[in-house]
């Protein structure tokens, strides 16, 4: 106050105090205040903003610009082992409404807009509607994989509380072919059968997400966060596409040929144990499985076991060769082709007399396997059945693979080896009768199967193994050509310009209480028998028709099928007598 | 600051702004310096920025870009390998080709050696 009072005395001291307005301090130091207030508030309030209540301004700026993104993954692709895709996922939408969202927004009132919904989705306009009219839910599908052309048009119609989502859908451009191998996957896109349960994990990937800014035009300004999902695994077959149609092509005809119940083949390459073919008829479409019933989706290569009838008798004879109780060019009696043991009866179809190996198999001798299984000691011929991994896995390693059926006992009566050595007693699946069949012509090295070439299966897997001697699988091998030569009992089998080895089996299926009427005719073999190359089996299950004998059913299957795969994998022909110098030398001659 | 004060005495009345700003400037070299830096970092802050989300558009872009271009090449896949498939080229071939599989006795084998 004392400075405000001496101020005054001087303002009036000086000479143009007239004209000079009073210089009011009071009012001077007021306005100061006020625009200093002024100041401190604003300053107050943005510290207050900024410094000390941030949360909700920060939280309201991320509701408007930040956007959290899923990066999509589709499950991985399934190949064959040229590449061929067998399996792809594409990307379609889902459609899903909010009841609650319609029914605040009034959606249910744009009556023709859902009518068009309902048009081009196929369903009813009312079915539709009812779906949403509880107004407390918020989440209801209305159709799920659509197609990205359909999900254009819907989301144009712009019905309020009404979304899409995105998903994938599987396609198999094989269809039916590879159907039971690759199996299924659901509407979410989960493995439910076949290969795509096997690797469901593999196949599947983790979507990855990115946190990021937008401007005011929806652009990508900043990068805040991502997080890199987790890459689906693609699945590469050892199946040839090519041996996979041909082979489903000729088990399906042949199926509704003989009007069998069901038919399988399987084809082996027989250096490595992969599976160029798996294919099963009756089949169905993976695309569009409304009418799939189970039994069409079962893989019966795997699955099923059969009795394999006189297909094992082979194994009898190369018992007897390891053993040594009998050498290559040895005779056995059959006489007359009967006999009896235990009170049960074994006997040929006719009185074969004195029979060669290689005529025991030609003819397909139940005596002669039978003496020649009763001439080795019985723990060496089981051995033998196990050893050829007939009672075990085939390393196939897939879901639902079939051990087969084999009583492990400690006594066996003579009668029940010699059936044993006819193919009676024991059930294999198709699949480890191929691999016998390929051990075989491996010179005697048993290889597990395998279906998938990559990812390398890290689960167990027996190892390559010597089973039997090559000199004796060799031979063995030899006298199974004589089965599709004439005189044999399936000359259909042959296959021109290739040697072809193999072996009939024709088993009556047994019933409660014994045989029924029903038949399973199978042809296994092996070619081309100079240098083998590739075993097939071919199953025919219940044939109907007036032919069931395996050398009338199953072989010519056999002979297309492997008449096409050789050709398919250049295996040069070994049968042949035109050869490329003999061909230009006859040219030279004149004819 | 005293010496800006001294000139001001000195001369009262002969004064040029420009001169003084001039002289002022040159005799603060570092803080002049300083001031240049900071503007020019603050610049080049603004222009980086920008710069970056131009960057991160782009790249938004050709994400996009490659996502639709995966969805497309599924697609053809699919269609690639439905016209392909084995028994339906076999089944055109015979139809609209007039070819076959050439029986074992019309292959003629080239044996190189």
């Amino acid at each position: 106050m004392s400075i405000f009072a001496l101020d005054a005395k001087k303002t009036k001291k000086g000479a143009k105090q007239n004209v000079t307005p009073s210089f009011m301090q009071w009012r001077f130091m007021l306005v100061i205040v006020l625009v200093i207030a002024v100041f401190v508030g604003l300053g107050v309030r943005a510290a207050y903003i900024q410094v000390i209540a941030p949360d909700n301004l920060i939280a309201q700026g991320d509701n408007r610009t930040m956007r959290t993104k899923d990066m999509p993954t589709y499950r991985g692709i399934i190949t064959d082992r040229n590449g061929v895709e067998l399996a792809v996922s594409v990307p379609v939408r889902a459609i899903y409404a909010d009841p609650k969202i319609i029914h605040e927004q009034g959606g249910l009132e744009q009556y023709e807009r859902w009518e068009a919904l309902a048009d081009v989705l196929g369903r009813d306009v009312e079915d539709l509607r009812s779906k949403v009219q509880n107004p407390k839910r918020r989440f209801v599908y209305l159709q799920r994989q659509v197609s990205p052309a359909m999900a254009d048009y819907v989301d144009k119609l712009d019905i309020p509380g009404i979304y899409l989502r995105r998903e994938s859908r599987r396609y198999y451009p094989n269809g039916e072919v590879t159907a039971q191998l690759i199996g299924i996957t659901d509407v979410d896109d989960s493995g439910l059968e076949g290969l795509e349960r096997q690797y469901d994990d593999w196949l599947t990937g983790t979507p990855g997400s990115r946190v990021i800014r937008r401007d005011a035009k929806g652009r990508t300004v900043e990068v805040l966060k991502s997080t890199d999902g987790e890459e689906a695994g693609n699945l590469k077959l050892t199946i040839d596409q090519r041996i996979q149609a041909l082979a489903y092509r000729e088990i399906k005809e042949a199926m509704m040929y003989f009007q069998a119940a069901s038919a399988s083949a399987i084809v082996v390459d027989i250096h490595t144990g992969d599976v160029l073919a798996m294919v099963n008829a009756p089949s169905f479409n993976p695309n569009d499985r409304g009418n799939a019933s189970p039994h069409r989706m079962r893989n019966r290569t795997i699955t099923d076991a059969f009795e394999p009838g006189s297909s094992l008798k082979p194994l009898a004879v190369l018992s007897a060769l390891e053993y040594g109780s009998v050498k290559v060019g040895d005779t056995v009696d059959t006489y007359p082709g009967w006999m009896r043991l235990g009170g049960s009866l074994v006997k040929d179809h006719r009185n074969l007399g004195k029979l060669t190996l290689e005529e025991i198999i030609q003819h397909s001798s139940n005596m002669g396997t039978s003496k020649l299984a009763l001439g080795v000691p019985k723990p060496f011929l089981l051995n033998m059945v196990y050893s050829m991994g007939l009672t075990s896995d085939t390393g196939i390693n897939m879901p639902g693979e079939s051990n087969g059926l084999f009583h492990e006992r400690t006594r066996w009566s003579d009668f029940e080896l010699a059936t044993l050595s006819f193919g009676y007693g024991i059930s294999v699946t198709t699949a480890q009768l191929a691999r016998m069949y390929a051990t075989l012509a491996n010179g005697g090295i048993s290889m597990p199967l395998r279906v998938v070439q990559q990812p390398e299966s890290d689960v167990y897997r027996p190892q390559p193994q010597r089973v039997v001697s090559e000199k004796n699988a060799r031979a063995v091998l030899e006298m199974m050509e004589s089965v599709v030569l004439r005189g044999g009992t399936a000359p259909k089998a042959a296959v021109p310009g290739y040697r072809v080895g193999g072996k009939t089996g024709t088993s009556r299926k047994a019933v409660a209480g014994g045989y029924g009427d029903e038949y399973v005719n199978i042809f296994a073999g092996v070619a081309p028998l100079s240098d083998p190359q590739i075993a097939t089996v071919v199953l025919i299950n219940e044939p109907a028709g007036d032919l069931y004998y395996a050398g009338d059913t199953a072989a010519p299957v056999f002979s297309e099928i492997m008449g096409g795969a050789l050709q398919l994998m250049n295996v040069a022909p070994d049968d042949k007598q035109v050869t490329s110098t003999k061909w230009l030398n006859g040219g030279s001659n004149g004819g | 600051m005293s010496e800006g004060q001294n000139s001001r005495t000195t001369s009262p009345t002969n004064f040029s702004l420009v001169l003084i700003l001039v002289s002022d400037l040159t005799r603060n070299k570092l803080r002049v310096l300083l001031y240049l830096m900071v503007v020019s970092t603050a610049m080049a802050v603004v222009l980086g920025s920008h710069l970056n989300r131009q960057q991160n558009m782009a790249m938004e872009n050709l994400m996009q870009q490659k996502d639709d271009l995966d969805v497309e090449w599924r697609n053809l896949v699919l269609e690639q390998r439905a016209l392909t498939e084995h028994n339906r080229i076999e089944n055109e071939v015979q139809k609209q080709l007039n070819m076959y599989r050439p029986s074992a006795d019309e292959e003629v084998v080239v044996k190189l050696k």
